[in-house]
């Protein structure tokens, strides 16, 4: 599957990650295929085609709605104030 | 400077991973998030090794939010080169909030942050007993929930937002491997969000996990890891905004990073 675009990003990432030992406890680097290290800092074999990577591919520049939530108001702090 | 209660955005995002060749990556998304929101929160995972080349590209790309307060906890990408202490450095001397166990108000808001630690969810809790290197490992997380819990208890805001990069409850990694579950955060960081609810908490690290969930005291839990908000919500920008009752300044050009030290 090619990796960029809007593409899930863990296939990305995975590929970019997967097999090193040194970072056994990132989620992201767990649930992926094969991949080749890359050197630390270094740009991943897979970033020029990686949806991360491109600057215009966050999301798609004409969306505008945003992914916003309202926690309930006031809740927390009449909890807090009761003590 | 005149100030007014009103709703406050804040633009929450974990697990960024800039690495030294990023410049530019990131801007258009501070840009924007700096466009909708008043504060911008940083969920740890800065920079993708912890060098601090790394954090130099991170804050060059955070220039064009400069307008905004950004508050931030590192992560356990950010500790990887034994570095740390530079990275936070780097990233404080362009003004950025880099919480670690404190408390700040920003807008109204009140922010306690703190990096977390692994060890398991509920009675799955890693306990310490048995080898040192186990009790070692237990004492790390006891001692970032303390730092938590005493972060939350100097806040009286109204509106009191936990910023952590480990998640705190088991079911915002839901989705991730079971096995990965005990190193992806700690419900020993719970304990203290019982004890002083928030109005909401954020964190990252799960970059497979779920978006949301709460605490048992019914506190609201998000996970923003870059890779989930992307995934999740494939159209939008990948930031979570919370609009949470605060203080907006009606200054045209507000100071930027202004924040004022919580008092006990």
């Amino acid at each position: 599957m090619e990796c960029g675009g809007l593409l899930p990003l863990s296939r990305c990432e995975g590929a970019s990650r997967s097999g090193d030992p040194g970072r056994p406890f990132d989620s992201g680097n767990i649930l992926v295929g094969a991949g080749g290290l890359y050197e630390s800092g270094s740009k991943p074999p897979h970033s020029k085609a990686c949806g991360l990577l491109r600057t215009n591919a966050f999301w798609s520049e004409k969306e505008t709605s945003l992914v916003i939530e309202r926690p309930p108001a006031g809740v927390t702090w009449r909890l807090l104030s009761r003590r | 400077m005149s100030e007014t209660g009103s709703i406050v955005r804040v633009a929450a995002i974990g697990d960024i991973h800039c690495h030294k060749n990023a410049q530019g990556l990131f801007r258009p998304l501070f840009e924007n998030a700096s466009d909708f929101a008043d504060v911008i929160v940083l969920c740890g995972d800065l920079t993708d090794y912890g060098l601090p080349t790394e954090a130099h590209v991170l804050v060059e790309e955070l220039s064009v939010a400069s307008n905004l307060p950004i508050v931030a906890v590192l992560g356990n990408h950010d500790y990887e080169s034994g570095h740390e202490a530079e990275v936070r450095q780097i990233l404080v001397d362009a003004g950025l909030i880099v919480l670690d166990g404190e408390a700040v108000v920003v807008q109204g808001i009140g922010f306690a942050g703190v990096k977390g630690f692994a060890g398991g969810f509920g009675r799955g809790t890693l306990a310490p007993w048995g080898e040192r290197a186990v009790k070692s490992f237990v004492q790390e997380s006891i001692d970032e929930a303390m730092k938590l819990e005493s972060a939350l208890a100097r806040l009286r805001t109204e509106s009191r937002i936990a910023v952590l990069h480990y998640a705190p409850i088991r079911a915002t990694v839901e989705n991730e491997p079971l096995e990965i579950f005990p190193f992806l955060g700690c419900s020993r960081l719970e304990d203290p969000l019982t004890r002083y609810p928030v109005t909401a908490v954020v964190h990252g690290h799960a970059h497979n996990g779920t978006h949301k969930g709460q605490t048992a005291g019914g506190s609201p839990v998000y996970n923003v890891a870059l890779p989930l908000l992307r995934r999740t919500y494939p159209d939008r920008p990948p930031f979570l905004i919370l609009e949470v009752p605060g203080v907006v300044s009606n200054e045209t050009d507000r100071e930027p990073k202004s924040a004022s030290t919580a008092s006990a």
